[in-house]
């Protein structure tokens, strides 16, 4: 139950993946030898030996290719890593044991979904494009004085809002259960108050955009300056 | 409070909110981790208050310490049952301190959901290294939420004391003792001549309402008429000893230390005089705490070594003072390595006990070294003991391990010659 639950709060990131990787020209196989290989070491024990051999055989191989000056099969597999990255984390995320490592995981593997796919969407189709302007989106993060790191071209809205809601939900059943479902009354009651949380960013986002951030961060940061007062150590 | 994985969460879900209302901004993924923080932040707040409703009664638990009274360097096993007395189930964790005691077998925690009525046991076995008085505890428990994000500390019993009492030599082997003694000349007081230690009789007398059964005298009850008849004894020759213990930290040399192997011999020799009816005072000197006791008969044996296991060691002490207070004792025994006293004061010190008709031993252990350095340091130490001598005239030097031996000898010799 909790690995469904969880497969299911990790959808978004992989639909973004999925929706990006639809867009990819895939004629350079080296990207398909990228991805797989990437996705099968980070799997179970059983196929990570198959895995470790498909890394650094055509790692090695492409290096070599790219020494003697043929460039394009070590682009081709580059890019089938940084597709791949996604899926990796969304992959460790699904086998996270901790809470804090399921948030976290959730969080890297929907923003760098997020990036991947800003890219791809912006018609950088070609392993070598989505590399090139991958890294210059990055590096361009930190060299302009802009602070939305999400690009322009962002993944249906709609699709990602709902399933995102969904996910949101699972993620939270999923980040507290340990091998049994168990829903106490707090654990309803606490869902209920970041429903209505929620509701209220909502309902900025919509008509004080300009503020929502700012609402949200001053909101977030309240609560746990009081968590922290509440729940200090003391000797009972 | 927040456990470990509580409070990771907690960061963890702040800063992904921080990064995604500044950094990267996409409302879904803006709202979904807003969502989160709200969710993990209100769940912290509503568990830490629903665990501060439990009570220190909601639970119930016991402590056993079998045996009863341990011995030095023995391990004993130690029992602790938390039982569930509130009306839910609770996750909780049992945590038991050791204090200055060695784990020998067993865990110290237990991690178990308590239903209703439920019993958490701990049990484990360990060893005091020596003499003294010995705290264990506190013993916590820690009831966490269903999803460990939340706990609290509830501390059951602060610390419970055990008492590791001087270990006794049952059985002392004279042989030891004996080559030690025979040159002694030894004098005092004691006023039977005839029957040392032991009861005399005096008379037979009607039976009152609250003296013991074993004094009565069956036979000649049971001679006359219904009347109940018990034998009155004397108790002569009761000596009055006094032990001077050199508590300083000087005699923590050693494993067992010094220190301890004169309590244990003291507490074993007191208890053979006290069983012969004698009264034994034990002075601590240069103690943390200095005190005395006084134990007359074999049933005070008990607060005897209830003092002697609460024994440290300290720095210093007056010697001349405590000598003063040395007045009116047969026997005065002074044991210990004597750092602080010079050949002149023992002298005088052994002079004026025996001016009051006592008698005066003084008695240093030696250690007995297996190593090279040891072996060394114990000839410096015979040479400073060859000093003390020259000015104070007789010290009794003996090896650790046969101090028992030589006071319980000491003891009889000293019985004999008053008898």
């Amino acid at each position: 139950m909790r690995r469904l639950i969880v497969a299911a709060a990790l959808a978004p990131p992989i639909v973004i993946s999925l929706l990006a990787l639809t867009k990819v020209n895939l004629s350079n196989y080296y990207v398909a030898v990228g991805i797989v290989s990437l996705l099968l070491i980070s799997s179970t024990d059983k196929v990570k030996w198959m895995g470790v051999g498909l890394v650094y055989i055509p790692a090695i191989y492409t290096v070599g290719l790219l020494l003697t000056g043929v460039v394009k099969p070590f682009l081709g597999l580059a890019s089938g890593y940084i597709l791949a990255a996604p899926l990796v984390l969304a992959i460790a995320t699904y086998s996270s044991g901790t809470a804090a490592g399921m948030v976290s995981g959730y969080f890297s593997s929907y923003t760098t979904a997020l990036l991947i796919y800003g890219v791809v969407a912006a018609g950088n189709v070609t392993p070598e494009t989505i590399f090139v302007n991958l890294v210059r989106n990055i590096v361009g993060f930190f060299s302009r004085d802009q602070i939305n790191l999400v690009p322009q071209e962002t993944p249906p809205y709609m699709l990602l809002a709902s399933l995102t809601a969904l996910a949101t939900l699972a993620l939270m059943l999923g980040m507290l259960t340990r091998k049994k479902l168990v829903v106490t009354p707090v654990f309803l009651k606490a869902v209920v108050s970041s429903v209505a949380a929620v509701a209220l960013g909502t309902v900025t986002v919509y008509m004080f955009p300009a503020v929502t951030s700012l609402l949200l961060l001053a909101l977030a940061a309240g609560l746990t300056v009081l968590s922290a007062l509440m729940l200090r150590d003391r000797d009972d | 409070m927040l456990t470990r994985d509580g409070f990771n969460l907690v960061v963890a879900c702040f800063l992904m909110s921080l990064v995604t209302t500044t950094v990267i901004v996409y409302p879904p993924l803006t709202l979904s981790l807003f969502a989160v923080t709200v969710f993990t932040l209100s769940y912290a707040l509503m568990t830490a208050r629903h665990l501060k409703t439990l009570k220190p009664t909601d639970f119930a638990f016991s402590r056993k310490v079998e045996p009863s009274q341990p011995r030095p360097g023995e391990p004993f096993e130690v029992y602790v049952s938390v039982t569930n007395k509130a009306s839910k189930p609770l996750n909780v964790t049992v945590v038991d301190g050791l204090g200055g005691l060695q784990l020998v077998q067993g865990m110290t925690s237990v991690v178990k959901l308590l239903k209703p009525g439920d019993v958490a046991e701990l049990r484990y076995y360990v060893r005091p290294p020596a003499r003294g008085v010995y705290s264990l505890g506190p013993l916590a428990i820690k009831v966490a939420d269903d999803y460990g994000v939340c706990c609290r500390y509830i501390t059951l019993e602060k610390e419970a004391k055990v008492l590791v009492r001087p270990a006794l030599s049952e059985k002392p082997k004279l042989l030891e003792g004996v080559k030690w003694v025979q040159a002694l000349s030894v004098s005092g007081t004691g006023s039977s001549v005839k029957y040392g230690a032991d009861d005399v009789f005096r008379e037979i007398t009607e039976h009152q309402e609250g003296q013991p059964l074993k004094s009565i005298d069956w036979r000649r009850t049971a001679r006359d008429d219904g009347e109940i008849y018990v034998r009155k004894y004397d108790k002569l020759n009761r000596l009055k000893v006094l032990f001077l213990i050199d508590c300083t930290v000087s005699n923590t040399v050693g494993k067992p230390s010094m220190l301890d192997t004169i309590i244990s011999a003291v507490a074993s020799v007191s208890r053979a005089m006290l069983e012969k009816g004698d009264v034994v005072t034990v002075r601590a000197l240069g103690a943390l705490e200095p005190d005395s006791y006084t134990a007359a008969g074999a049933r005070s044996f008990e607060g005897l070594t209830r003092f002697l296991t609460w024994l440290k060691p300290g720095y210093s002490f007056d010697f001349l003072k405590e000598i003063d207070k040395a007045k009116g004792f047969d026997a005065v025994f002074l044991l210990g390595r004597l750092s602080f006293v010079d050949g002149g004061q023992l002298k005088n010190a052994g002079e004026q006990v025996r001016r009051h008709g006592g008698v005066f031993f003084t008695v240093i252990p030696v250690l007995e070294p297996d190593d090279g350095i040891g072996r060394l340091l114990l000839q410096l130490e015979m040479s400073r003991i060859e000093n003390l001598k020259r000015q104070a005239g007789f010290i009794s030097v003996v090896k650790q391990h046969e101090l028992p031996q030589y006071l319980s000898h000491l003891h009889r010799m000293l019985k004999a010659a008053a008898s």
